[in-house]
Order: structure tokens, then sequence, then C-alpha cells
């Protein structure tokens, strides 16, 4: 049966506290705080981490489809799933595709993965991530966070059944952003509660159990998309399920994450669930994705990656505000920086760049990276053979400094010495700039460095192992 | 890693003769322009050489970076306009801040061949045009690779090595700040020099951050400057019954590229093997086999305090680690054994980068000559120059000795 191989969060380390929200804008302070991505994160960055994390320790199982999903995808015009397929160093044949318009876009996402997968496509992987705007200030702001997850769909050896599922489709102004629009705008938030999530949800929870004959109380536990803290507790009480039943929607802690929010709560309910046990996951955004989802035995030998409560536990304030409006670059009037980068480079060096690969000398062993035509070490011309580099390493040396240009000084360089050989010289991100030490483990993180060349120049920084590893 | 070592050279010792010097004040010359600085320099050296410019057979123009500056320097063709030095053969020489160094070796090498009888090596940089944010900084953060050293700025490239040097031999902030206040000292005795004043050890580690450990008074700064020096074979400089000093060793090594030291696992980041090895070179040109015990005036390349301490350790005035403790001792102090720039060096002549290495001539050349002023060494006789650029991996180093 169709189902879910492996899965994997991701959840930037910023938080924005509501308190913070509220100081800002002279508003009573509210309970909670909200994940932000970093100044060097996008919803591409985003899945790259909850991809990595998801197909950590399966080398046996790499994914023939990458699917990605996100109203806010890094290009408007340029397809997302090709660079997560690249920066995942997959190799071809593969079948990406990118979905997006609607907040439901990680559900939708997944069909098209079981379909493929039942069509015969070995292995699908699906990302989802939204890093939306909200108007600083506005009505929206205090909900909206950002965050990723991946599921690793196919038809063997899956952790959990995908048993059935259930679809309609509704033409609905809920939330929207027009092609000029930079913030998430919104309907009457009575209005879109009641005839759009209400309405919706109802309508396709009970199609999915008329469909499959199954009770409310068939299911350890129900997974209610929801934007805010109570109405989903309200759907289920309506639709007949029991408090305890409800998956928490983490809008307190990580916020709204739009398109990757349900497969963000799915993941929080599979760390948790035991073989055996039936979920339901309902989706919602133009419509509702309903799904059947039984775990199996094989769902405990995952238990080994890095959680979403590890993500959770590992965070950084953002403080002041005004940090924040730099991050997501809504100061204005700051002096433009234009590095060097072409497309054509890229392109023809992606393999190092977006794949990070090195090379081993054939005739000394030696792991280089960048790669080279001639040995360092015995100077023997084109007899290497190219290598995945390790994203992890120990920090040789580093240094703090303030007057390279960023959103967020001082930048710290670390030389990198990484496992399986080699050395590369990264900028640090998502740390504590007081306890960087020679010595310390540290992860490679997909960060966009810079816009050179008016394209997003996507490479490689290293941060502090997140969550303990 | 082991390096072919160059051999087999042809002796150069004292066969050529450095006939003349000059150098402008370096600063922040604001009303000098690139041409005014070129003019100056060089015909404070034709002066010093007591020959017309119309002399010069071949000249070799040192500007570092043309981009980051005023645009100028990005072909010999910028010295033949500001001096009308036409029809002979000049070529601009490119290699960061050693170009200099190299323009010298250039010069050196034409006078060796038997083709030229007279020569120029000069050497000018006009940062100051722009604020520094806007030439080397937006050099790091706008030119170079898109990704390799994105991040690093001039100050970073070398408190990496700081940070290493720390870890490995406990060397400490107050260790490179005392590097500071020797050299702002020795600076303060020369009207030349960007900084004129005295600084002590607190000032120093009080002063903002730049690339930590660095602070600012641990940099050096941003500054406009030229130098030039005139060039003969040292038979026809006897010959001519005027003062010269001679040219001893000379070494120039390329140990790497600009990124790719950075990516090099078996770099200890506490030296530089280009240091070294131009070093070795240049002693065994020259006959040295204890160049503390020898050479009795060295201006060494202090772009940022810790360079002259890891590079005292690679000309093996001390060994490995020690590089603090030499300082401290007075040893490289106006008045000790083996005092090290004594100019101020460009932590407080300031380092208008292709104009350094030749700076360094100049000063030199005035020790030998027992010209230095209150800084003069007394019977200064053999003298060490020392010009490193991009991560350290090259470097030039030069040995003058009196006549």
């Amino acid at each position: 049966m169709v189902g879910i191989k492996s899965y994997g969060a991701y959840i930037p380390i910023y938080r924005l506290k509501q308190e913070t929200i509220g100081q800002a804008w002279g508003r009573p302070p509210r309970q909670g705080e909200k994940a932000v991505a970093n100044f060097d994160e996008d919803s591409l960055t985003m899945a790259t981490e909850s991809s990595i994390n998801c197909l950590a320790g399966l080398d046996q199982a790499r994914p023939g489809g990458v699917f990605f999903a996100s109203t806010t995808a890094p290009y408007k015009e340029k397809q997302t799933s090709s660079i997560l397929a690249a920066a995942l160093d997959l190799s071809n044949p593969i079948r990406s595709a990118d979905f997006g318009g609607s907040l439901r876009s990680g559900t939708i996402a997944l069909r098209a993965a079981i379909d493929a997968v039942k069509g015969g496509l070995k292995n699908v992987l699906v990302g989802a991530a939204d890093s939306r705007l909200a108007e600083p200030g506005g009505d929206q702001e205090p909900q909206i966070g950002d965050a990723a997850a991946s599921l690793l769909i196919g038809d063997s050896d899956v952790a959990v059944e995908i048993e059935d599922a259930f679809t309609i489709c509704d033409d609905f102004l809920d939330t929207w952003r027009k092609a000029s629009d930079i913030y998430v705008l919104a309907s009457d938030s009575r209005f879109s509660q009641s005839r759009g999530y209400m309405r919706n949800m109802e309508e396709a929870v009970k199609g999915l159990l008329q469909q499959t004959d199954l009770r409310p109380g068939d299911f350890a536990k129900a997974i209610f998309q929801s934007a805010d803290a109570r109405g989903h507790l309200a759907l289920a009480k309506k639709l007949g399920f029991e408090a305890s039943q409800v998956q928490d929607p983490l809008v307190g802690s990580v916020g709204y994450c739009g398109a990757a929010h349900a497969l963000l709560m799915l993941v929080a309910a599979l760390d948790e669930a035991r073989p055996g046990e039936r979920l339901l996951l309902v989706n919602y955004g133009d419509g509702c994705d309903a799904f059947v989802l039984r775990a199996t035995e094989k769902l405990g030998q995952l238990r080994a990656r890095r959680s979403l409560k590890a993500y959770l536990g590992d965070s950084k304030s953002l403080t002041p505000y005004q940090k924040y409006l730099k991050f997501r670059g809504l100061v204005v009037g700051e002096k433009g920086h234009d590095p060097f980068s072409s497309p054509i480079m890229y392109w023809r060096e992606q393999n190092q760049y977006l794949r990070l690969h090195g090379v081993r000398c054939r005739s000394c062993g030696r792991v280089q990276y960048p790669m080279v035509r001639v040995c360092r070490g015995c100077r023997a011309k084109d007899n290497f053979d190219e290598i995945s580099m390790s994203r992890k390493g120990q920090v040789f040396s580093f240094e703090i400094d303030h007057y390279f240009p960023t959103p967020d000084p001082p930048t710290v360089m670390a030389e990198v010495d990484m496992e399986g050989g080699g050395r590369i010289l990264l900028q640090m991100t998502d740390l504590d700039v007081a306890k960087v030490q020679v010595g310390m483990s540290v992860e490679l993180a997909l960060r966009s460095m810079h816009h050179g060349a008016k394209f997003i120049n996507y490479y490689w920084k290293c941060r502090p192992i997140r969550g303990g590893g | 890693m082991n390096r072919p070592r160059p051999k087999g050279e042809m002796s150069i010792k004292d066969k050529v003769a450095i006939v003349g010097v000059g150098s402008t004040k370096f600063g922040e010359n604001f009303e000098m322009s690139y041409d005014d600085l070129l003019v100056e320099a060089i015909y404070e050296a034709v002066e010093d050489a007591g020959i017309e410019a119309r002399d010069i057979q071949a000249a070799w123009l040192s500007t570092a970076f043309p981009d980051a500056g005023v645009y100028k320097g990005r072909s010999g063709m910028d010295l033949a306009d500001a001096t009308a030095l036409f029809d002979i053969p000049i070529t601009r020489v490119s290699n960061y801040c050693a170009a200099a160094g190299d323009a010298l070796r250039n010069a050196m090498t034409a006078i060796l061949s038997g083709m030229y009888d007279i020569v120029l090596a000069v050497g000018v940089e006009k940062l100051r045009d722009r604020p520094p944010r806007e030439s080397l900084i937006a050099m790091n953060a706008d030119t170079g690779h898109p990704f390799f050293q994105k991040g690093i700025t001039a100050p970073g490239t070398f408190a990496m090595l700081a940070t290493r040097h720390f870890h490995r031999f406990g060397t400490t902030k107050e260790d490179l700040a005392l590097v500071s206040v020797k050299n702002h000292r020795h600076g303060s005795f020369n009207p030349k020099a960007q900084y004129g004043s005295l600084i002590d050890v607190q000032t120093v580690l009080k002063a903002p951050l730049v690339s930590e450990p660095l602070g600012v008074l641990d940099c050096c700064p941003t500054t406009d400057g030229a130098a030039a020096a005139i060039l003969m074979r040292a038979d026809d400089a006897r010959a001519r019954k005027r003062h010269f000093v001679s040219i001893k060793g000379q070494a120039f090594v390329a140990a790497g590229g600009n990124d790719s030291p950075f990516y090099d696992p078996d770099w200890d980041l506490v030296g530089w093997p280009a240091t070294k090895l131009a070093g070795e070179i240049a002693y065994q040109q020259a006959g040295i086999k204890d160049p503390l015990e020898e050479i009795d005036v060295a201006e060494v390349h202090d772009c940022f305090t810790i360079t002259e301490i890891i590079v005292s350790e690679d000309l093996g005035f001390c060994k490995k680690g020690d590089g603090p403790k030499l300082v401290r001792d007075g040893v490289t102090t106006l008045g000790g054994k083996l005092p090290i720039n004594t100019s101020g060096g460009l932590l407080s002549c300031g380092h208008p980068i292709g104009a350094s290495g030749l700076r360094m001539i100049y000063n030199l050349t005035k020790q030998l000559e027992g010209k230095a002023g209150k800084v003069q060494v007394e019977g200064a006789k053999l003298a060490l120059a020392h010009n490193l650029g991009g991560p350290g991996a090259i470097v030039a180093v030069t040995i003058l000795g009196a006549e």
C-alpha cells in the first residue's frame, strides 16, 4: 500500500514573541510566539532542511520525484523543486513539480505524489514550506509563522499507510494575495471561519468517513489544520471528536505556516504516534483534502531522526522588532550591495555549489574542495573521483567580521574541517556569536547568500548542530 | 605537503643597486590625485639617484586594485601618462598587497638581464577618493567569487589566523596590542607616516572591533601613497661614486591562490608557507645563517598586528609561537636587537596597497644610508623587507646591504 516512508520537519531558529510584536505596535501583549525565517532563509532553503531531515539514513530510497509546495516560492518564474532536487544531490531521472497558489498545496502535492507512486514512480519526496508576509502591525501578523515539512511517499516499507483520501474544491475568498500584493489579505474573519473553514472541513470529513465507513472513535488522532487556536476545537466538537483526539495546531509556538502547516502538524503527530494507530488528516484552503492514515511497525524505526520537539526546543528570540523588519527587507533606504555572480558560472559549477561535490584524488586519496584539475597533494592531473562532501564538520578557526554588509551583523566566518576530509570556508548562521569556539561541531545548511546577477545565489553556510543533532 | 624547491638560480648577490628612492607622505591625501602621487614619488627618487627622469629606460608600475580606487593603474599607460615617460616599456604589476615587491623583482631581473641600464619600480594606490566601505570592503562584498570567502574582509582573513594562534599558543589580544603600540611609536618619528600619535595598550584593546579578535587599532588604515626606486647594475653605481644600496637577495613566492589556502586542510593557520620559503631562499642568496643575529633592521608586512607576529616567526627571528615574546621583550623595538618596522610599518604609515612594498625599500634604503633620522639604527648594514599579499600566499622578501 502507498504510504509515508519517512517524514521530517524544519522550524527556523528564530522566534518572534507576541510580546515583541505587541510592544512594537502599542497593542496589549498576547501569549506565545511564532517561528520566523532567518534573513538568509526562504521556502526553498526551509524545504531543503526538512527534506534532508526526512531523507536522513534512507540512502536506499532515493526519490524519483520531487514535489515542492508553497505559496511563497522564491521565484515566480523558475521551478523550485528542481533546485530542491539539486540541493538534495538527487540524480536523474527525476520528476519535479511545484504546487502553489493554495494554502492547501501541501496536501495537494501529497495527493499527486500518491497518484504518481500508484502510477509507477518509485518514491516521491513532498517538501512543503511557507514564509508568508503579513502587513507589519496588521491583524495577520501575530498568526503567520514560517516552517517546512517533508514526506517521502512510496509503496514499500512504509511507516504510515495512506488508506484513503477525499477531496473537495471550493472557490472561496478566505485569504489571498493578488500577483502584485506583498502582504496577506483577508476576508471578515467570522465570515471565513463559518462559511469557509467550518463548512469545508465538515463536508470533507463527513465525505471521507462515509467513503471509508469509519467513525470518529476509530482515530487515535485527528489532525485538523487550523490557522488559530480555536477553530479546530469547535470543528472537532461538532463532528463528534473528543478534545483528547485533536492534534495541537502549533499556532502558539510556530504560528500558522501556510502550505506547510498541515504536514507540519502531521509530523508532530507522527513523532508521538504508535504502530497500529489510525490518524485523520484534514487540510483546508480553496476546498479540503482529507486522509485516513495508519501507522505501521516501521514507524518506530524512524524515531532516531530529528524530531519537531528538538526544533521547538532549540530557538532564539528575535528582538528588537526592527531586526525582524530588516530580516524581511522591510527597512528601506539602505544602500544596495551588489555582489558579482553569473548564471553561467552557477550552472557550470552547480555540482560544487548546490550539490556540494568535491573530488578525491585517485592517486593519493586527497579530498579536495572546491574541485580542482590538478591534485594539490600529488599533482596528478584529471585523476579524480567526484564525491559528495560531508555536510558535517568541526570549526578549525573562525573570525567575527563587523564590517561585512549583512542584515544581521556581525558575520562569523569559519574554517570547517569536514567529516571525511576537506576544509571549507563558510559563513556561520543561526548562531549565538558568544558561543562560537574552535573545535565546535557544525552542520551545513543551504541558505540564500545574495542576489548577485539578479538571481538567488543559494550556497551552504554552517551552523551549530540544531536540537542537539 | 611537499613542494618542489626552486634551485639553481644565478647568484644575484650585490649585482643590482638601488640608487635612488622616493616616497610621498602616506595618508588621506585628499589634495593629491593618482598622478600627483606618482610624480611626487618618482621625482624624489630621480633626484635622489642624480639622474633625469628621461634616463629611465623601462618601468614597472604596481597598483594592486585599480577598480577599488580610481580606475587608474590598469596598465602601464597610466604611468606614461602621468610622468610623460613615453616610448619606453612599462608594465603594470598586479599581485595584491605584494605587487610592489614584485615590481621591484621585475625591475631587478631586467637589470640582471643586461638589457637596461636604468629602470624604475614604482608603486601607487589612490584609495581615499572613496570611503573605505566603498573601496576595500566593497571589494570583498561585491567582487570576488560569489561564494568562496563571501563574508570575509581583509582583516577577517588575518583574524582567522589570530584565532588559531590564540588557540595554539595562548597568544592574547594584549600581545597583539603591543605590536600596534610599538609601531605607532616608531611611526610618530616618521613625518611621512599617516599616524603620528602615540597609543597605549588600553586604547588598542578598547578600540571598536573590526574582525574579532582584531580591533581597529590592530588594522592598518586605508591610505593614499606612492613609493619609487631607481635601479642600476651595482658596477655602474659604484663607478658613479654616489650613495646606493645593493640587493643581496630577493625571492618572490606564490604558494597558493587567493581562495585556495582557506580550503587546504593541511594549512595550520599559524604560519604562511610562502613567507617561510621566500625567507629561506633570500637568506641563502644573501648568505644569511642566523637572521636574528645578522639582520640589523627589518620592515615586515604588518597589515594587521597578528601578521607581524606570525611573519617574525616564519622569517626565523624566533621559533613558531614565540612571536609575541619577541615584541614583549623589546627585541623588535627601536634599540632592540632587530628593530622591526622603524618606519611605523603599515599600521602607522598606512597601506596604499600597491605602494607598501616599495615604501619598505624607501625606509630601509634610508636606514642603510644613515639617513633615517630619529629612527636610525646605528651602523645598520643588512636590512630585510617582507611584503605579503592575498591570504598570505604571495610574498616578496628582499635583503638589502649598505655599500
